[in-house]
């Protein structure tokens, strides 16, 4: 497994605890005691909601970034263990349906100003329908979201990470994204 | 009344700086700001609508799971803040919620009159409690309309060259104590620049029957310390201005934006003199039809490629950068050749050489590869005439990709338009792709044009006056890169 440097305990032991009893974290704790310098609060059961925000918002710089050039990627892994439940879910789901929702709306103002826009400007015509537009933006915003989770995911490790990234892989129609998917799981096995 | 994206000034840059030295502070959902003109006549102690109902906000969790540490929680809280010194009132209308989930609302403790599907905020805090948290299919939206105090807002809004932009509205999303999404818009009330008695600015050939932005550096008084630097108006036609001056020291230029022509620039500007009266006319030149090259290494690239170069071009018209992208989309016959050359990103090191010197690329042209791999695009380093995008594109990313290349970067050096920067979230160079990116500031596109660093220039498709104005530089030439001006 290839882990973030902050990331010493087993993030698939994380993730399968995190979502358990106290009973769990009190294994957790207790398993992973020998080699995790990071006090008890830095667990997700006693995150404060300043450091929910925090840690919120590195794993959405990453999902959203465009050219990513400020290390989005090495803040998530940094803080791997708390994102690891919400990387598997983005893995798994793409983007959430608000943020889905948000873009569609924006997707659907952008072809009304493009058909306008076409209108005075016979060479920029569309080619797409609405609804073809909506589809092909919307469905790469869960593109985006499932390559980035996973290439986290990749480098931080845990079998819950290597079969969500597998079941992405089962259901991703783009070729690209099934490449990413595939990248992701050999970096795994390195 | 105008409605115009505006940036906040050099304190705020500051500020914002010093407050958001963590990358967390970026996360916003969107992040909006306005600079509001209103015309004299319209100054009156009645509301006045700022935001009209079109910024939607969606109920629910940005991202999948929420948050870390989230409680399993059923209902959402909003906290909306209202800034009293600048709104006198907002108003939410809910669509898809049912009728059973409005009438559980409680704002601020106790059940709200309901006007439709809608409630009315007062200025400062409001706790809105009982929103539905699980979002699945339908999401649930609501739409924000605000009013101003208008004699307030033009009292505490910072002055017109300072252009700081005050929070206006936030609305932050709860489950419990968590926060889950946020919304926020920034606001600047400001009187519209009004004609004066003086010197006058007269367009001709201006096409495509809308306004043209005007960016002036002159000297406004007698003393030689008397200059007003990027005085920013618009006009149909003519533009009259206070008594421009012989220029004696001070920066005096001239820049003309507008839909349909090329940016006009003219430095100095030798027709002001001391005396009034003076009448300048200057002629606009028709639209900077820039040839690019876009190479589609798989066919079934061209839809979005075709599509992305469409938005490219209205958002590069509607922004009035005066540039318009021809495009050729080149056969590739052989494709698998292609593509072991071209492969899946930026090139770097020897393999730039050898890219430049196959057939796979236009020298003195931009060169845009559309291939097939998950990522969204790059702007080469290497070579500024790459421009990769991949599968993973946003709509506005080609759009994003031609500001690199025409001058806006590097992304850490300002060609990202981040907000501590002074940018909202709807910039065209804005580093994060949430929702819709479609502004450019009129710093950014003066510099898309004027700045010598710019392919435009260096690959010779805009003859005329240039600077070296990299995005973070600003003097005589070099507006500021946030700043913006208003529209009519």
């Amino acid at each position: 497994m290839s882990a973030g440097k902050n990331i010493p305990c087993s993030a698939g032991w994380f993730s399968t605890l995190a979502v358990s009893s106290a009973l769990g974290l009190a294994v957790f704790l207790s398993a992973c005691k020998s080699e995790n310098p990071e006090p008890p609060q830095h667990l997700e059961a006693t995150i404060t909601p300043a450091e929910s925000e925090r840690t919120r918002a590195l794993l959405r710089n990453w999902l959203e970034c465009d050219e990513c050039e400020e290390d989005q990627l090495q803040h998530v892994l940094e803080n791997g263990r708390l994102l690891y439940p919400m990387l598997l879910l983005a893995v798994e789901k793409g983007a959430a349906p608000t943020s889905r929702e948000l873009l569609r709306i924006s997707l659907r103002a952008e072809y009304m100003q493009l058909e306008e826009f076409g209108e005075s400007h016979p060479e920029s015509r569309l080619a797409l329908s609405e609804s073809e537009y909506v589809q092909l933006y919307l469905s790469r915003l869960d593109e985006r979201y499932i390559a980035r989770s996973a290439e986290a995911l990749s480098r931080i490790g845990g079998p819950e990470a290597q079969s969500a990234i597998r079941s992405a892989l089962d259901h991703a129609e783009s070729p690209s994204l099934q490449a990413n998917l595939r990248e992701a799981l050999a970096v795994m096995s390195q | 009344m105008t409605v115009r994206m505006i940036h906040p000034g050099l304190l705020q840059a500051i500020l914002t700086l010093l407050l958001l030295g963590s990358p967390a502070a970026q996360a916003m959902n969107w992040d909006l700001a306005y600079q509001i003109c209103v015309q004299e006549g319209e100054i009156t102690d009645d509301p006045l609508p700022v935001l009209t109902g079109d910024k939607v906000i969606p109920l629910g969790c940005e991202l999948q799971g929420c948050c870390p540490g989230c409680p399993d929680a059923d209902t959402l809280n909003w906290r909306i803040s209202l800034n009293p010194d600048l709104l006198d009132k907002a108003r939410l209308d809910f669509q898809d919620l049912d009728l059973a989930e409005i009438e559980g609302l409680l704002v601020n403790g106790a059940k709200p009159e309901l006007d439709a599907n809608g409630i009315w905020l007062e200025p400062g805090e409001t706790l809105l409690e009982g929103l539905p948290a699980d979002q699945q299919d339908e999401v649930p939206t609501a739409y924000i309309q605000a009013f101003s105090n208008t004699p307030n807002a033009l009292r505490e809004s910072a002055p017109v060259e300072e252009s700081v932009l005050t929070e206006g509205i936030i609305i932050n999303q709860y489950l419990a104590e968590y926060l889950v999404n946020t919304f926020s818009i920034r606001l600047k009330l400001l009187q519209c620049p009004a004609s004066a008695v003086g010197d006058q600015l007269t367009l001709s050939n201006l096409l495509g029957g809308s306004y043209a932005n005007l960016l002036m550096d002159y000297r406004d008084g007698p003393l030689t310390d008397n200059c007003k630097n990027d005085f920013y108006t618009n006009t149909v036609d003519s533009f009259h201005l206070e008594n421009a001056w012989a220029n004696a020291g001070c920066p005096s230029a001239l820049a003309a934006f507008a839909r349909e022509n090329a940016m006009y620039l003219e430095s100095p500007v030798a027709a002001w003199t001391d005396a009034t009266g003076d009448v300048h006319t200057i002629t606009l030149e028709p639209l900077i039809d820039v040839p690019i090259t876009i190479w589609l290494t798989s066919a079934e690239l061209k839809e979005d490629a075709e599509t992305q170069l469409i938005r490219a071009n209205y958002l590069f018209q509607e922004n009035r950068t005066g540039i318009r992208f021809s495009p050729g989309y080149p056969d590739i016959t052989d494709l698998s050749g292609a593509n072991t050359l071209i492969m899946k990103q930026c090139p770097a090191g020897k393999r730039v050489e050898d890219l430049q010197n196959s057939v796979w690329y236009d020298p003195g042209k931009l060169n845009i590869y559309f291939v097939a791999a998950a990522f969204t695009g790059s702007a080469c380093f290497e070579d500024h005439n790459m421009i990769y995008v991949g599968t993973t594109a946003a709509s506005d990313t080609l759009a994003h990709e031609f500001g690199h290349a025409f001058g806006l970067r590097p992304g850490n050096a300002g060609g990202h338009a981040k907000p501590e920067l002074g940018f909202a979230s709807d910039n065209i160079m804005f580093p994060y792709m949430q929702g819709s990116r479609s502004r450019f500031s009129m710093g950014q596109t003066y510099r898309l044009n004027a700045h010598s660093g710019s392919m435009l220039n260096i690959n010779g498709h805009r003859s005329g006056l240039e600077f070296d104005c990299p995005p973070l530089l600003t003097n005589a030439e070099c507006p500021e890169l946030a700043s913006d001006g208003v529209s009519p």
